[in-house]
């Protein structure tokens, strides 16, 4: 009897912990790091608020891991490397990608059935937001200078599309080697226009920036760029969105997921913010809003609350 | 029958064989290309969330126009190029309230609202904050060994007025700040030729590199004219300069700065019998070092020590002849003599200084200094001692930004000086932004410039080389004969007051600029060059010249500077300056040798220019630069008061097809209206000079 007993017992905790498994979110994190710790706190801290639990795999998987990814309900990663590590073992699960720029989510490999299951949180901010914002923040310049390399291309020729649709006059100069960098940024800044930097390490990077900064400023040019490091570094202003608020809306996805068992489309993030740099705007006789009141402005433009 | 179908087969497999032979290169290239991207960060988030280094620290930021406590001109690259110059003195022509001379073609005089002689030495020039004002003789800024390649300087800030709050004693009248070129703006290779008339012939080549963390460059520059025409004043410049700027972390970054000059140049007057025609030279090294911690946009910690050597080389053997008169001999004997204008200089320098915000609207500088200097030079102070000149200083500025409206700046310069004790220098001023693009600043500051040490303690006292047998007498080797300079002690520190009114107008939407200033500066015990008696020597004078405290100078006037830039390389600025200077009425003593009024010939009432550029083509440019400059006298007396001249430059310039090419030709014509004496009548013509200049970069 008492074995019986127990033999109940111990089948009912095991469905018990595979129906919990059931409902069970996965996080896998390209890297330990405070961008990433405080994304996933975000994260979890939304997915607790609904009662569910996140279950963190190790990077890169081992073996043994395997059981536990397949009992997850839901698998979300946090960057590039975790999201192609993922989308290589293909898990039957619904998979949401997040903390990666839309361009490396689109190079991931996907299946057609994918579609329902697989979505995605990106980093980056649209092509659109960010081009109302120069309208915004900068009304009096109508000329917009984008360098590019081989990788940031097709994110050039969007943002391209986006600065003429809002009747600005961009260039597009195309760099293969860094090598062309200055001669290249000498011409495109020719005559003072805003430098909107695009995510590119074969264009901008440590080595580069400095480079790139000093001939912007030097021709009077002010630089926007995509990260608060930006502004500090001696962009006039970036526009980005921060670990925590990609993390909640990953949360947020996630928690629809679970619910319903699919997942919203990829999208951008919903909240950003605007850094400005008020010394190199004073430097360069450039009067700029508050970045909370160019925050407000874009919110509005965007019918955002 | 089944031997064809195997002909067949193996033909398909030999051709499939062949094109797969012909393939390989292709495929897997095209396979790598279809491979996910390997490295994650290349493409992924890594730039989103990364940190950068802050490459527009404090120091490196232009401070805006309508915040600074007084006026400044910013020369731009642009505008160096376009204004033709080969020299940085000749910058100086493009700024309102500025005088600049030629004494000689290799000796350039220039200075701020006068006050001048030969030897212009109230105004303070900084290569990248290391001092150029010479630490010897009389002669202040040394335009010959700046240490910088004209091209390889980013922008000049001149800030017209004084301010030793900012830059210590020496900023007496203005200040030009040079800023070089960051090594990381100048990658890649770059070499110049430039020649024409007057035996211009300049060669310089740039090289810049960076290996590893670590940006660097190179520039060799020699530089060759014959100077003016009818004067031994040629010259040939020769410069080396190397910067390394090492970018250690985010936050950190160490600056390196090494340079060589040399400067062989003909010096003397034909028949002059104490200062024959001859060759004179002066090396130049210096090393500079400076760490910057900027962990923030507006806080930055710099330590910056710099060491500089200078080394003079004249000297001749000469028998002057002494005529009855002087000798009271009956005949004209000749004294042997050696002279020896030789020295060495060499100047220490240290200073920490920190930029700090501690609140959003408060803006703090403050730091702490000491400098050197210990010169060698027996002739000047009769003496083989090594003469030693030390100044400790502690600075601060505060930038306070009451509302959108006011800003008010305050700062002082407290200085301990080892010739003339302690000095504290204050400033104040007050800017009000009436509009968004108009500034009006109210300011006031006391300045200060010690005497140099040769004004202080130079003693010359010449003696005889070898022994001379004469009717009455044999004089022995190493005998004084005469003294043309004596000790001068307890000489004080020069004293400036400024009182200034600003107005700025900034007007964005026409690309225009008008910049005016109204002053008033009060300078007190001038230090001015005076004749005494001297029995010194077998051979007394009566011109033997000591230095003393008794000038004084009021100066009034207005600049405006008009400036309309519709784009980078097209502008017109025009500028004019009113000038007044007052003395006293009557000589201090009546053995004056700087007669009374001295002071009132000393710069131009009127004075005027224009500068423009015209980008009339893509990659072509015309510029064009005329000055007026009024009457005075470098030479402290109407008697050498040299009459108004006129100037006119002209420059066509191209920009190569960069698919042919990278550089650029320009053809130059400086003061092509004509020479003028831009020194003292008779003295030297100020002829134009006609060249070419190709620049080509790789």
């Amino acid at each position: 009897m008492g074995l019986v007993l127990r033999l109940l017992l111990l089948l009912v905790l095991a469905l018990g912990s595979s129906w919990a498994l059931a409902g069970q979110a996965c996080l896998m994190m390209s890297e330990e790091g405070s961008a990433f710790g405080e994304a996933a706190e975000a994260l979890g801290a939304e997915l607790r608020s609904a009662g569910h639990r996140l279950q963190t795999l190790p990077s890169p998987l081992r073996s043994e891991d395997s059981a536990t990814l397949n009992s997850c309900a839901l698998v979300i990663t946090l960057g590039a490397r975790a999201a192609q590590s993922i989308a290589a073992l293909a898990p039957r699960s619904l998979v949401l990608h997040t903390l990666l720029p839309r361009s490396a989510y689109e190079r991931l490999p996907q299946r057609a059935e994918d579609a329902r299951r697989v979505s995605a949180v990106f980093i980056d901010q649209p092509a659109p937001r960010q081009i109302e914002l120069l309208r915004i923040a900068l009304p009096e310049w109508s000329r917009v200078a984008l360098l590019v390399g081989r990788e940031s291309l097709e994110l050039g020729q969007r943002l391209q599309s986006a600065a003429r649709e809002r009747r600005l006059r961009p260039t597009l100069a195309q760099l293969s080697e860094e090598s062309e960098l200055y001669p290249t940024l000498q011409r495109a800044l020719a005559e003072p226009s805003i430098l909107l930097a695009t995510p590119d390490s074969t264009v901008y990077n440590n080595r580069t920036i400095s480079n790139i900064l000093l001939t912007a400023y030097h021709q009077r040019s002010p630089v926007v760029g995509f990260s608060p490091a930006y502004v500090k570094a001696g962009a006039l202003l970036a526009l980005y969105s921060t670990p925590a608020q990609v993390g909640q809306q990953a949360g947020e996805a996630a928690r629809q997921g679970l619910a319903t068992g699919a997942l919203p489309p990829p999208a951008a993030p919903r909240h950003f913010r605007v850094s400005t740099n008020p010394y190199v705007a004073r430097s360069l006789g450039i009067v700029l809003d508050d970045p909370s009141v160019l925050r407000e402005r874009l919110e509005r433009a965007e019918g955002n609350p | 029958m089944p031997i064809p179908h195997v002909t067949l087969h193996s033909l398909t497999l030999r051709a499939l064989i062949t094109l797969a032979l012909l393939l390989p290169p292709a495929l897997p290239a095209r396979a790598q290309l279809q491979e996910p991207d390997s490295s994650a960060d290349e493409a992924g988030e890594a730039a989103y969330l990364a940190d950068l280094p802050v490459v527009l620290s404090a120091t490196r930021l232009q401070q805006a126009r309508a915040d600074t406590p007084g006026s400044v001109m910013v020369i731009d690259r642009h505008m160096i190029r376009a204004s033709g110059a080969r020299n940085v003195h000749e910058l100086f022509m493009l700024v309102p309230g500025f005088q600049v001379g030629l004494h000689t073609g290799n000796q350039p005089l220039v200075t701020y609202h006068g006050l001048s002689d030969e030897a212009p030495r109230r105004m303070l020039v900084q290569v990248d904050g290391r001092s150029v004002y010479s630490p010897y003789f009389i002669a202040g800024v040394e335009w010959n060994h700046l240490g910088v390649d004209i091209d390889d300087i980013e922008r000049i800030e001149v800030f017209r007025g004084s301010n030793s709050a900012a830059y210590g004693s020496n900023a007496f009248l203005g200040v030009a700040n040079i800023i070089t070129r960051a090594p990381s703006e100048t990658r890649g290779g770059s070499l110049r030729y430039r020649a024409g008339s007057g035996g211009v012939n300049d060669v310089s080549v740039r090289l810049g590199k960076r290996l590893g963390d670590v940006d660097l460059r190179i520039t060799a520059a020699r530089n060759h004219d014959r100077g003016l025409s009818a004067i031994n004043d040629w010259r040939k410049s020769e410069l080396a300069t190397l910067r390394a700027d090492w970018a250690i972390n985010h936050d950190h970054v160490l600056e390196f700065q090494a340079g060589w000059t040399n400067n062989d140049q003909g010096t003397g007057k034909d028949g002059n019998p104490t200062d024959p025609e001859r060759t004179a030279r002066i090396a130049n090294t210096f090393g500079l070092l400076r760490w910057r911690h900027a962990p923030a946009p507006d806080e930055e910690l710099s330590v910056t020590w710099y060491h500089q050597e200078e080394n003079g080389r004249d000297r001749f053997a000469l028998s002057v002849p002494i005529p009855p008169r002087q000798s009271g001999l009956p005949v004209t004997i000749g004294l042997p003599f050696d002279f020896d204008y030789g020295f060495r200089t060499v100047r220490d320098d240290l200073e920490i200084q920190r930029i700090t915000s501690p609140a959003p609207n408060l803006r703090a500088v403050f730091g702490a200094g000491m400098r050197e200097d210990r010169l060698d030079a027996p002739l000047r102070f009769n003496s083989d001692e090594r003469v030693r000149h030390g100044v400790n200083r502690a600075f601060g500025t505060l930038e306070w930004r009451a509302s959108p409206d006011w800003l008010f700046n305050v700062g002082f310069m407290a200085e301990d000086n080892s010739l003339t004790g302690t000095s504290l220098a204050p400033r104040a001023s007050a800017n009000y932004h009436m509009t968004e693009n108009q500034t009006l600043r109210l300011a006031i500051n006391r300045s200060y410039r010690s005497p140099t040490a040769f004004e202080q303690k130079s003693s010359m006292i010449f003696s005889t080389s070898a022994p001379v047998v004469t009717p009455l007498m044999t004089i022995p080797a190493g005998t004084p004969i005469s003294q043309t300079f004596r000790p001068s002690p307890g000489l004080r520190a020069e004293r400036i007051t400024t009182y200034e009114m600003g107005y700025l107008a900034e007007l964005r939407p026409i690309q225009a600029s008008i910049d005016a200033r109204l002053f008033l500066e009060r300078a007190r015990d001038l230090i001015e060059m005076r004749l005494e008696n001297s029995t010194v020597g077998l051979i007394p004078r009566n011109n033997t010249r000591y230095f003393a405290n008794s000038g004084e100078a009021d100066i009034r006037g207005f600049e405006v500077l008009a400036t309309w830039r519709p784009a980078t390389g097209t502008w017109l600025s025009l500028h004019h300056t009113e000038l007044r200077v007052d003395g006293p009425g009557d000589p201090a003593t009546a053995s004056g040798a700087q007669p009374s009024g001295w002071v009132a010939n000393s710069a131009p009432r009127h004075s005027s220019g224009l500068f423009g550029a015209w980008e009339f083509h893509p990659r072509w440019q015309v510029s064009v630069a005329r000055r007026w400059v009024g009457g005075m006298s470098w030479y402290a007396d109407a008697e050498h008061r040299i009459r108004m001249y006129r100037q006119l430059d002209l420059q066509l310039s191209h920009r190569l097809p960069p698919e042919l090419l990278r550089g650029e030709v320009a053809l130059t014509a400086r003061n092509i209206d004509g020479d003028d004496e831009t020194f003292a009548p008779r003295a030297s013509w100020w002829g134009r000079q006609v060249f070419a200049t190709l620049q080509l970069e790789f």
